[in-house]
């Protein structure tokens, strides 16, 4: 099974010792190795949450104002339409925001 | 047994094979206390149906094979790029101005050869060298711990040194 001549067996033998060397020789108690992990994973669930929040909060926020750019369009409502037909959402007629707000105040 | 002897047992064994198979310090000691919190949280279901060294075990390889996994889609995302992928461990120690005469720095150039040998096994391959090399283990104990059978431990265990051999010559 072992096919390492000697020169192998001796770097095998020194990593291992590499590797030991780094073991700390100080081992924590259950209590404490219980301890920290809770405390990490607690800051990792408050962290998770807070980010989920923070992106509910984004696509509420987003469906909102879709909603109101598309319901503007449909609801007949003469002063949106008025913004619409004046092409400000058009890519042929940019930047025509001034004469959208001077067909609306009309 | 109770908590405080499980970690007493256990707690190098596991180091060192997080470390061994992270080949980073820092990540292995986070991962060694993730594998105990698991452990000893789930130490009431342990219904001594096999060893409690195979349990424990097969508990900390399961972990570290979930972390790497991780480890790996999130190097993926991140498009973090490691041409070398050398180990960790021996950053440092090469540069140490006591390794001067050359037989040091010849056996130090091996050992980082190693290490780069090792990072490029299979998770399974140097799990199999690991138990086999480092931790004495035999045959049906390491199939035991890695939930396979003895002639897969062998081939691995054969596959393992080739490549490490070819590796490092």
């Amino acid at each position: 099974m072992d096919i390492f001549d000697d020169d192998m067996k001796n770097i095998t033998g020194d990593y291992n010792a590499l590797i030991e060397s780094l073991i700390p020789e100080r081992i924590p108690s259950a209590g404490i190795l219980m301890e920290k992990r809770r405390d990490h994973n607690n800051y990792f669930l408050k962290a998770g949450r807070l980010g989920l929040a923070y992106i509910l909060l984004i696509a509420v926020f987003t469906s909102f104002s879709l909603f109101i750019v598309n319901s503007s369009g449909r609801t007949g409502d003469p002063d949106s339409n008025a913004i619409l037909n004046a092409g400000i959402f058009s890519s042929e007629n940019p930047g025509n925001l001034v004469s959208a707000f001077r067909e609306t105040v009309k | 047994m109770n908590q405080d002897e499980i970690v007493k047992n256990y707690y190098k064994k596991i180091y060192k094979l997080a470390l061994y198979q992270l080949q980073d310090k820092n990540e292995a000691e986070d991962l060694t206390h993730d594998i105990f919190y698991k452990v000893l949280n789930s130490l009431g279901s342990f219904q001594n149906r096999s060893d409690l060294y195979t349990w424990v075990y097969r508990i900390a390889l399961n972990t570290i094979r979930n972390y790497l996994r991780r480890k790996k889609i999130v190097k993926f995302i991140s498009f973090e790029n490691d041409p070398s992928e050398t180990s960790k461990l021996l950053i440092g120690i090469s540069d140490d101005p006591a390794l001067k005469n050359e037989e040091d720095q010849e056996k130090m150039i091996k050992l980082r050869k190693l290490g780069d040998a090792l990072k490029k096994l299979s998770e399974r391959e140097r799990t199999a060298f690991f138990f086999f090399h480092y931790e004495k283990m035999k045959q049906k104990e390491i199939a035991d711990v890695m939930g396979t059978t003895v002639s897969a431990i062998e081939s691995l265990i054969f596959k393992s040194m080739k490549k490490i051999r070819k590796y490092v010559a």
